[in-house]
């Protein structure tokens, strides 16, 4: 008897296998896309862009907070490990700085809670057998060579936004010195 | 024979490859647990999460914390069930959960906020009003003190974020109150 229709399994096999490639490769494409538009804002591998208070106008992120302040820095580990490094407000409100890898995994984060100083410096590094030429008070290891970190900075009724500019300017990102 | 399995098997791949694209860009919330009309999902931003689940967040909640962090809870539809919609007005009443501190967003169905200059696209912990209890009374899509604005939203969501929850919060999410979602009135009824 002749065979009609389309054989079942290689089209299952590949509708899965698809679906799969898809759904892993998205997360990557997304995040890179993101990280274009912050870098065509003028955020770079040195360097870390303070957002302004979020509006309607001038959204980059899906579900961003107008309640929050950003900050961001993007990071590309294949010349070696980085800097960051962080003052906390003076005001107890929730303040953080989160790592991401290109896969827009949240690998780490570390907020003004953790601390109990006013400042907190901060390793990333590829591996964790990363040589480190400066000393820091934390470390994080990225899963990926690039990604990014965000400074999160709560904003009420109360707060004195100047200050809260001022603080957060002491988040900076920068290539460690070879020594 | 062997090139018509080939050429089925590119088929289901391109199809595949579609569903996938059509399901993470589609308007589909992400999903997981609820509580009334909230929902969140526990898995947001962590290396654990399964490949739709990274992927939706990806596309919809791009560089969200992890629980330890903040946990997001998202409303699409009110405590009655019906689609949030800039047509009607509403009413978010009730107890907060437990937590550092908390914030209440409206997003339009692209993730963003509605495009509108009115500059009240959220109230939190510190400008919602309470009353003596500690219930808030956060008017939505009404014109008035303290309100968040709906105006562009469309069919709209809300999203909660708590800061540092309570751990009662992430251990038993079924237990903790969380405010009702109440529509009010829409366009057009009497």
């Amino acid at each position: 008897m002749k065979q009609r229709g389309l054989p079942f399994l290689p089209y299952v096999l590949g509708l899965l296998i698809g679906a799969a490639i898809t759904l892993h490769v998205l997360p990557g494409v997304i995040m890179a896309r993101a990280m274009e538009r912050i870098e065509s804002l003028g955020g770079d591998g040195e360097s870390v862009r303070h957002a302004p208070r979020l509006t309607a106008e001038n959204q980059t992120i899906v579900r961003a907070s107008p309640d929050i302040l950003y900050s961001v820095c993007l990071y590309d580990l294949a010349d070696g490990p980085m800097r960051i490094d962080v003052i906390w407000p003076a005001d107890d409100n929730y303040t953080s700085v989160s790592f991401y890898d290109a896969r827009t995994n949240n690998f780490r984060a570390i907020n003004d809670r953790d601390v109990e100083t006013l400042s907190t410096s901060i390793s990333l590094a590829r591996r964790r057998d990363s040589d480190m030429p400066e000393r820091t008070d934390e470390s994080a290891w990225s899963p990926t060579t690039t990604g990014l970190i965000l400074y999160r900075r709560v904003i009420d009724a109360s707060t004195d936004l100047d200050a809260a500019e001022a603080e957060r300017q002491g988040f900076t990102c920068r290539q460690m010195a070879d020594q | 024979m062997m090139l018509r399995h080939v050429l089925t098997f590119i088929v289901g791949l391109a199809s595949g490859t579609a569903m996938a694209a059509i399901l993470v860009f589609s308007p589909i919330e992400i999903g997981g647990v609820s509580n009334g009309p909230w929902i969140s999902n526990p898995h947001i931003g962590s290396s654990d999460a399964n490949p739709l689940t990274r992927a939706l967040v990806a596309r919809r909640g791009l560089l969200a914390l992890t629980r330890e962090e903040a946990v997001y809870f998202t409303a699409t539809r009110d405590s009655q069930g019906h689609n949030l919609t800039e047509r009607c007005a509403y009413e978010v009443t009730g107890q907060m959960p437990p937590t550092r501190w908390w914030s209440l967003t409206i997003y339009d169905e692209a993730s963003f906020l509605p495009r509108n200059d009115r500059n009240r696209h959220a109230v939190s912990q510190t400008t919602a009003h309470m009353d003596a209890r500690g219930r808030v009374l956060i008017p939505i899509g009404q014109d008035e003190d303290g309100a968040i604005t709906t105006e562009n939203a469309g069919l709209f969501s809300l999203t909660l974020r708590l800061y540092h929850p309570d751990p009662a919060v992430l251990d038993d999410l079924n237990a903790q109150t969380f405010p009702r979602i109440d529509r009010l009135g829409c366009e057009g009824e009497t």
